[in-house]
């Protein structure tokens, strides 16, 4: 399969799941959090993916629980990327000390792994899905700076950077006109294998309970299906759905970060022999 | 014109920066106004870095450079930023010297948004004209770099660079990575350039016989010094310095140059 | 019997937009002990040239034609036989030194390396050879050389250890691939010198650019535009009184000679006018030119030249 094709497809498989997200109110049958029916029914015509331990439609709750799981992803991909894009452009442009002083700091958080750093950090604010996407973004960014840093640095070094300067332009319009649009390629790629990421770690943290219970997710589903004893029950209905669901968009945002290193890229060099 | 008074340019590293490298030592040049001075030496010798530091692109560690009687060094960063309309410069690798997502258009037109006021339609009047100027067909006034060769490239470098007709132009190499007839192409363009506008120029190269048909004056760089700094034709004819005449020899014996000079030489070996 | 016999070389280049004839119906011929210098600039094919007589070329590539070695046809052989060839037989100097040698293995394995390939003695043996051979590159201290590695030598002293990998399983034909170009004036001259010494009993097919090092180096020169020869003979004759308005302007378009550039560019391999390749900047076309693709004719015996001027 051609990487064009590939790219496309995924894009089509992404966009249907934000679709479900945006559109979840009128695709949805029943309230996620309503009790309507008996509990552990398997699918039926009422509902086509059953029922949990509580009553409550299990479809509903699968797309409600898109907005959630993305939101949480992308969020925390957005926060992440803007703030690595943001520190990555000012310390590798300008350099010195600031440089110096934010890498040592990037270099002793990056060795406190992410994962328990989150959990230990939710335990001590408010449990609450998005609290944990915000927190995320804001300490995953760390790992972000340095990619970016570096390429702004020997982006710096090219002779079209010290032309724009000889032919007198300001600072705010290299980084503008220049830098930024060069390091677009870095920073999408970055942006979505961070949004991979931070999706599995948002599902990964509500599957262990740290979520708020209220809302609805995925892996809150998963976690309630397991605590349920969905496993010894056999409630394939319950446990499948939404693990397959974040597999297929972990997979699709893998596949289109692998897919679209041709795409993104103008190319910079004709071979000739 | 242009007076450089004790150049030096020294690169510390380590964590204390206690490890001091000297690029440049105690150097001091003056070109006068529509001159050509070539800045001739070895890879290594400062020569790239000197020109940098002529048009303050790289911050000498001591000395000061003196722009048409102002101290550039001395300046503040608005006040340097005025100044460099009038200072251009043209780099060594055609490849990396346009930014690549920027059309040919865009990028020689750059310099014209920045500094004034000129709509759309007028700025690219300009551009097709310098595009004219420096040989290029209108046709890659939409072209991306990668569309281009390496002589294109570097002619596009050029017309950026008199977009808004600087008095003094340094040329770091300006033909080292193009064939033969390219870099004729280029370096007639260059002179012919520099004589219709009286531009005072600072070529820096290490090839020696393009040194001797670009320059009216040449200085010699060694291990970050200027050791030696004559009339071009003066220099070939009766070297000074022991490693001029080395370099010079080196060159005559290698071959490096043909024409009426080969004539009564012969082949060495 | 010839060294090296090279007739109607043809290499074609499959790419997606459509085939791409790169070099067509080339001839060349060497002496054992003979030094030939193939001169031409980007595009003109002189690069994969050098590659098709190595049987280096990309996997696209199609090649046409007769390359014999030492009465051997190389496009017959087999993997194994052409490595041999490769490194005993044939020896190129590739153009890029900084690239060609490998980082992160000391100087002293590299250079052994192809001599305990091919002749099967030991590593300790080996480096008693390359000390010798260092030495003779003038490489200064040669012991503690063998153990540095390629990013503490000069760009000079790389080009040195480059020469002294190919010589050291004594091939009997060099191929250098540019090798002067980027050099410094100094470090050039030192080049020439060792490729000179070096070459002197062997054959020598130098691909370059820089007409300066043909006329140093080679007996004969052979000027290549757009994927053909257009003229050939003596180097001394050709350069002193060139025949084909290419090689006149080429000469014309040396700085010290008035720096008159030919106008126009040189087409790229797959946009090749029809008639002759170089009608479009000649300066004294006629319409046959334009029409009819001049072959090459003899002229005096021993020089070759491909334009209707003459015939």
């Amino acid at each position: 399969m051609s990487r064009g094709l590939l790219f496309r497809a995924c894009c089509v498989v992404l966009l249907c799941y934000v679709a479900v997200a945006v559109f979840a109110p009128w695709l949805a049958p029943y309230d996620p959090l309503a009790v309507t029916g008996k509990p552990f029914t398997p699918p039926d015509k009422a509902h086509p993916l059953g029922t949990n331990a509580t009553g409550q439609d299990i479809l509903s709750q699968m797309i409600y629980g898109t907005r959630v799981t993305l939101l949480v992803g992308f969020g925390a991909a957005l926060i992440s990327c803007t703030l690595s894009t943001g520190i990555g452009v000012l310390t590798g442009y300008y350099g010195g000390i600031l440089d110096e002083v934010s890498m040592r700091a990037i270099d002793i958080f990056m060795t406190i792994p992410l994962f328990p750093l989150i959990l230990v950090l939710t335990l001590f604010f408010t449990p609450g899905i998005f609290t944990v996407g915000f927190l995320m973004g804001i300490l995953g960014s760390t790992h972000g700076v340095r990619i970016i840093r570096s390429q702004v640095m020997s982006l710096r070094q090219a002779n079209f950077i010290e032309g724009a300067r000889a032919i007198g332009a300001g600072d705010l319009h290299i980084i503008s006109r220049h830098i930024i649009p060069n390091i677009l390629p870095v920073v999408t790629v970055k942006f979505v294998s961070s949004a991979q990421n931070y999706l599995l770690m948002g599902v990964g943290v509500s599957f262990l309970g740290l979520g708020d219970p209220l809302v609805v997710d995925w892996g809150q589903m998963i976690q309630a299906a397991y605590s349920s004893g969905g496993f010894a029950l056999g409630l394939w209905w319950w446990l499948l759905p939404p693990g397959l669901a974040v597999v297929g968009i972990s997979l699709a945002l893998a596949l289109i970060g692998y897919s679209s290193e041709d795409e993104i890229n103008p190319r910079l060099e004709v071979s000739q022999i | 014109m242009i007076e450089l008074e004790g150049i030096s340019k020294s690169y510390t590293s380590g964590f204390f920066h206690k490890q001091r490298k000297t690029v440049v030592h105690n150097a001091s040049l003056a070109i006068g106004k529509g001159e050509t001075l070539g800045l001739v030496g070895e890879s290594g010798c400062g020569k790239t870095t000197l020109g940098r530091i002529t048009l303050r692109l790289i911050e000498p560690t001591v000395g000061k450079v003196w722009f048409d009687g102002t101290d550039i060094t001395s300046l503040s960063g608005k006040a340097l930023r005025k100044i460099r309309p009038r200072m251009q410069i043209v780099f060594q690798d055609p490849d990396t010297a346009l930014n690549p997502r920027m059309t040919i258009g865009d990028s020689i037109a750059e310099p014209i948004h920045i500094w004034e006021i000129n709509s759309h339609a007028e700025a690219d009047d300009r551009v097709l004209g310098l595009l004219e100027v420096v040989g290029l067909q209108p046709e890659l006034f939409s072209r991306r770099p990668f569309e281009l060769s390496g002589g294109q490239k570097q002619r596009a470098a050029l017309a950026r660079a008199l977009a808004l007709d600087p008095e003094f132009l340094v040329a770091d190499e300006p033909t080292s990575a193009l064939d033969l007839s390219v870099q004729a192409q280029v370096l007639s363009l260059l002179k012919e350039v520099q004589k219709s506008r009286n531009m005072t120029v600072l070529f820096i190269s290490h090839d020696l016989e393009v040194i001797r048909c670009m320059t009216d004056r040449v200085a010699v760089m060694r291990d970050g010094e200027i050791i030696e700094v004559r009339d071009t034709a003066a220099l070939f004819a009766s070297p000074g310095h022991p490693y001029t005449r080395q370099l010079v020899r080196a060159a005559y014996e290698g071959e490096v140059w043909y024409g009426k000079e080969r004539a009564g030489r012969g082949r060495v070996g | 019997m010839k060294l090296l016999d090279i007739s109607d070389l043809r290499v074609t280049f499959r790419s997606p937009a459509g085939n791409v004839r790169a070099l067509d119906s080339v001839d060349i011929s060497l002496d054992a002990g003979d030094s030939c210098a193939l001169v031409g600039e980007s595009g003109s094919g002189k690069t994969v040239l050098g590659m098709a007589i190595m049987r280096l070329l990309p996997s696209n590539a199609i090649v046409e034609g007769m390359v014999h070695f030492g009465g051997l046809d190389l496009a017959s052989l087999g993997d194994p036989e052409m490595r041999r060839i490769r490194c005993g037989e044939i020896g190129m100097i590739p153009q890029n030194s900084a690239m060609a040698l490998n980082p992160v293995l000391p100087i002293g394995r590299q250079v052994t390396e192809s001599l305990v390939l091919h002749l099967g003695i030991s590593q300790k043996e080996a480096e008693v050879t390359v000390l010798t051979l260092l030495h003779r590159m003038g490489i200064p201290d040669t012991d503690h050389a063998l153990k540095q590695y390629p990013h503490e030598f000069s760009g000079g002293m790389r080009e040195r250890v480059l020469v002294a990998m190919v010589l050291a399983c004594n091939p009997q034909l060099i191929i250098a691939d540019e090798p002067t170009s980027g050099l410094d004036i100094l470090v050039r001259h030192q080049m020439l010198g060792l490729l000179r010494e070096q070459s002197r009993d062997k054959a020598l097919l130098l691909i370059t650019h820089d007409l300066g090092s043909a006329h140093v180096l080679c007996r004969r020169i052979a000027v290549m535009y757009a994927g053909e020869i257009v003229e050939s003979g003596p180097t001394e004759k050709v350069l002193s009184m060139p025949m084909h308005p290419y090689t006149q302007g080429l000469l014309a378009s040396i700085p010290s000679a008035g720096l008159h550039p030919i106008p126009g560019m040189s087409p790229s391999p797959g946009t090749f006018p029809a008639g002759c390749r170089f009608c479009d900047r000649c300066h004294s076309v006629f319409d046959r030119c334009r029409v009819e693709h001049p072959p090459l004719k003899t002229i005096d015996g021993i020089r070759l030249v491909r334009c209707h001027r003459y015939g």
